[in-house]
């Protein structure tokens, strides 16, 4: 019975593992789409997005049948819960993507490229995160689940920069303006991608120590 | 894969009673408990049969003699009774004497006329007893009768008399089962007694009977001098316990062989099972996927490589497909096959190959096809331009002369051009049709210096040749190649009434030339990429100085297929000077 809920435990966590590359081929080819303007790819990010929305059921599915069946306590109760609450983050990420992808479509033909300016950072910056927090779950890390959590502001820092240098954009020519708003929501999904990311990392954290990063604090 | 497995199943020895995975197999009894129980059965046996047999003998001992007192008494009252004056006081002297025997007279009608135990008066008649009845007709007899009581049994024995009448004498004796209860609280003292004896016994010799099988050492099985019945299992023992160690040594051979070889090959290799579980993975596979150095072995494919693509191609080959795919962003060929076994898929090996060398390779020829092509159509289009002004008549007669010397210079630069291209994909393919001689450097030096004289003399550049003559193990037309292009390069791009100084060193038995100049010299972010094919410097197509973009790129060639090196020091505005260093004649 017990090497049958070991057996169940690795299922999970290799389906945990398998929606983080998900998630991380949806950013990156959302992320890829937006700079080198490749509609095939943006449209290719947004339908991943359901493949990402069903691992999500399917991994929920297989959290409640083994707190059902199987009754967990100590560390297997805190990763089946936390895995629980962790694929609730990773499935926003993927709608982010569908997200950015989408606004990649619709600016199609015009030329936004050369006024991305922090965006790309910001870009680079948030597959970072992701690729450290699932890196974190898989090798159950606690310091690189603490350095992504610590990472989070470099990308509001960098969305605050963003913000600022489109808002002047906005002020120099209204012509502009839409663009720019797009732009911005671009920069706002980045923005919450890292703290999606943060969030994934704080419930690695609780799954290895049984404790919240902020009731540390 | 199957070998680790069979030699891990062995490595782990799994417990007595249980399976290397686990399950809980049936518990065989002690061969101490079945020879301990054993011994006590069989003395329990021994001594029900013996205390029966004992009894029965016995019991027929006492019959016996019971029988032989009843038949000397009666003969003995039959005498006494028949000397005795008074008959009747006879017979009540002998009741008072004691007679623990039964005397009965009766006479020949059956009536009884004396008996010693009840009064003869009131007993029925006797004429129906056998005993009687047998002893009237031959004289005497005797019969044995159950009594009503339980467990006793009377023994009659009757004789005829001279006076016609019958004296019987009886005894009682106890029955065989009677025998038996009474004998019952003695024997079962008795089976305690040998029990209480026989019980620690039994175990103290199970014990020694059992001890020197406990006691085998089955790693190094040798024949038993206790019990010559197990030397041939002992024998077969070791003998197999040799073939498995022989099995043992080879299977680790084989392991180890594949392990080095997986080890030591650049491609990534990993093997995978059905649910994508790693069976195994070598370090070159870890490095090309970019992953963590670590122990892989028995997880999952996505701890190893988060990428998707992989688990795609892999999950291919699960359904029993092969993949190939080069993937540009990575540098890698990625292959994937399925693994077999009768028919169906039992796993998938995944190769991964680093092309970026490939990719590069492929790369600039592409670069080069474009750039060949765009070499060519530069001076084709001015001699299609020159030639059509002159068909259309745009050209006045006078000019005539130009505008063919403007074609001949092109058509000479397009040869040159498609000169230098032949050459450099001889040097490709690395097959020429000369054969390697003794070349002198310096000798080949002054050839070139004399070829390029008249370029020397327009611009006022001194060439100097110093230095020894230098022989090198080469190919002359190749060798005059390089120094041609070196010191034609060296003139063209010197400032006017510059130097050129070609220098041939003989090195213990190699061979150092070096081309120094006073020309322009190269820009630092260019030193390196002069030897690629058709780069210049100077990019606008202005044309200042008339060349190829070729000529370095020959050099390197021609220097590279004789194993030399190629050393650039330059500064801008100072000069440049190229050194190439032959390696010894002998290799």
């Amino acid at each position: 019975m017990r090497t049958r809920f070991d057996a169940q435990l690795e299922k999970l966590n290799n389906e945990l593992v398998n929606m983080g590359a998900m998630i991380e081929t949806a950013i990156g080819n959302a992320v890829k789409a937006l700079m080198q303007k490749d509609i095939e790819l943006a449209k290719k990010a947004i339908s991943y997005d359901t493949e990402i929305d069903h691992e999500e059921r399917e991994i929920e599915g297989e959290c409640l049948k083994l707190l059902l069946q199987q009754q967990p306590v100590a560390g297997d109760l805190r990763l089946i819960s936390s895995a629980l609450k962790m694929i609730t983050d990773m499935e926003r990420v993927g709608d982010h993507a569908a997200d950015i992808s989408e606004i990649v479509i619709m600016l199609e033909d015009k030329p936004y490229q050369n006024k991305l300016k922090q965006i790309p950072k910001m870009a680079e910056e948030t597959i970072k995160m992701l690729n450290d927090c699932v890196d974190a779950f898989v090798r159950k890390d606690l310091d690189l689940a603490m350095d992504v959590i610590r990472r989070d502001d470099i990308v509001d820092d960098l969305f605050n920069v963003e913000k600022n240098s489109l808002l002047s954009v906005i002020r120099e020519s209204a012509d502009n303006g839409e663009e720019a708003l797009d732009l911005l929501m671009i920069a706002k999904y980045f923005e919450r991608i890292g703290d999606h990311a943060t969030n994934i990392a704080e419930w690695v954290v609780f799954s290895i120590t049984g404790e919240h990063k902020d009731e540390k604090e | 894969m199957a070998v680790t497995d069979g030699v891990r199943q062995y490595m782990t020895g799994a417990g007595p009673g249980e399976t290397p995975h686990g399950r809980k197999e049936r518990v065989y009894g002690s061969m101490r408990n079945k020879i301990y129980w054993n011994m006590v059965v069989l003395s329990v046996v021994t001594i029900l049969l013996t205390s029966v047999i004992i009894l029965m003998v016995s019991y027929h001992v006492y019959v016996g003699q019971i029988q032989a007192g009843v038949r000397n008494e009666a003969i003995q009252i039959e005498n006494g009774y028949r000397q005795a004056r008074e008959p009747m006081e006879y017979l009540n002297s002998l009741a008072t004497v004691g007679e623990s025997m039964r005397i009965t007279i009766i006479a020949p009608d059956g009536t009884v006329e004396y008996d010693s135990e009840a009064d003869a008066a009131l007993m029925e008649n006797h004429s129906d007893r056998p005993e009687v009845m047998e002893a009237l007709e031959s004289g005497y007899s005797e019969d044995r009768r159950l009594s009503e009581t339980f467990g006793k049994e009377t023994y009659y024995f009757a004789v005829l008399m001279d006076n016609g009448k019958v004296l019987r004498v009886s005894n009682t004796m106890d029955s065989l089962a009677g025998l038996y209860a009474q004998m019952m609280p003695v024997l079962v003292m008795l089976s305690v007694l040998v029990l209480l004896f026989a019980l620690p016994l039994a175990a103290k010799m199970t014990k020694k009977l059992v001890e020197p099988l406990n006691n085998l050492d089955l790693n190094n099985p040798v024949p038993m001098a206790e019990y010559e019945e197990i030397t041939p299992l002992m024998k077969r023992l070791s003998d197999q316990n040799r073939q498995i160690h022989e099995q043992i040594a080879l299977l680790r051979r084989k392991q180890e062989e594949f392990t080095a070889i997986m080890e030591n090959m650049s491609e990534g290799l990993v093997v995978l099972d059905q649910h994508l579980n790693i069976l195994s993975v070598n370090k070159s596979a870890v490095r090309l996927l970019k992953a963590k150095a670590g122990d892989y072995q028995d997880k999952n494919l996505l701890l190893l490589s988060r990428n998707l693509r992989i688990k795609e191609s892999v999950e291919y080959a699960l359904l029993g497909r092969h993949t190939d795919a080069i993937w540009e962003e990575e540098e890698l060929q990625v292959l994937t096959s399925p693994v077999k076994d009768e028919g169906r898929v039992k796993g998938a090996v995944l190769l991964v190959l680093d092309v970026s060398e490939r990719l590069k390779a492929e790369r600039s020829r592409k670069e080069f096809s474009a750039n060949v092509s765009h070499e060519l159509k530069t001076p084709l289009t001015s001699i299609s331009g020159f030639a059509e002004m002159m068909e259309q008549g745009m050209v006045r007669s006078s000019d005539m002369k130009v505008f063919a010397g403007k074609i001949h210079a092109e058509a000479l630069h397009l040869i040159k051009l498609v000169q230098d291209i032949i050459e450099l994909s001889k040097l490709d393919e690395g097959i020429t049709n000369y054969d390697k001689e003794q070349v002198d450097l310096k000798k080949t030096a002054r050839m070139a210096v004399n070829r390029l004289a008249l370029q020397a003399k327009e611009k006022q550049i001194t060439v100097n040749v110093e230095g020894d003559s230098a022989m090198v193990y080469g190919i002359p037309q190749m060798l005059g190649e390089l120094l041609y292009n070196l010191v034609e390069n060296a003139i063209k791009y010197n400032k006017d009434g510059g130097s050129v100084t070609i220098r041939t060193v003989p090195e213990r038995g190699a061979a150092v030339l070096s081309v120094t100049d006073t020309g322009i010299g190269i820009p630092e972010d260019s030193q390196e990429r002069v030897f690629e094919r058709f780069y210049r410097v100077d990019k606008s197509h202005s044309k200042k100085i008339s060349g190829t973009g070729l000529g370095l790129s020959i050099v390197k060639h021609v220097a590279e297929y004789h194993k030399a090196n190629i050393e650039l020091v330059s500064q801008l505005g100072q000069g440049t000077c190229i050194t190439v260093r032959f390696p010894c004649l002998e290799s």
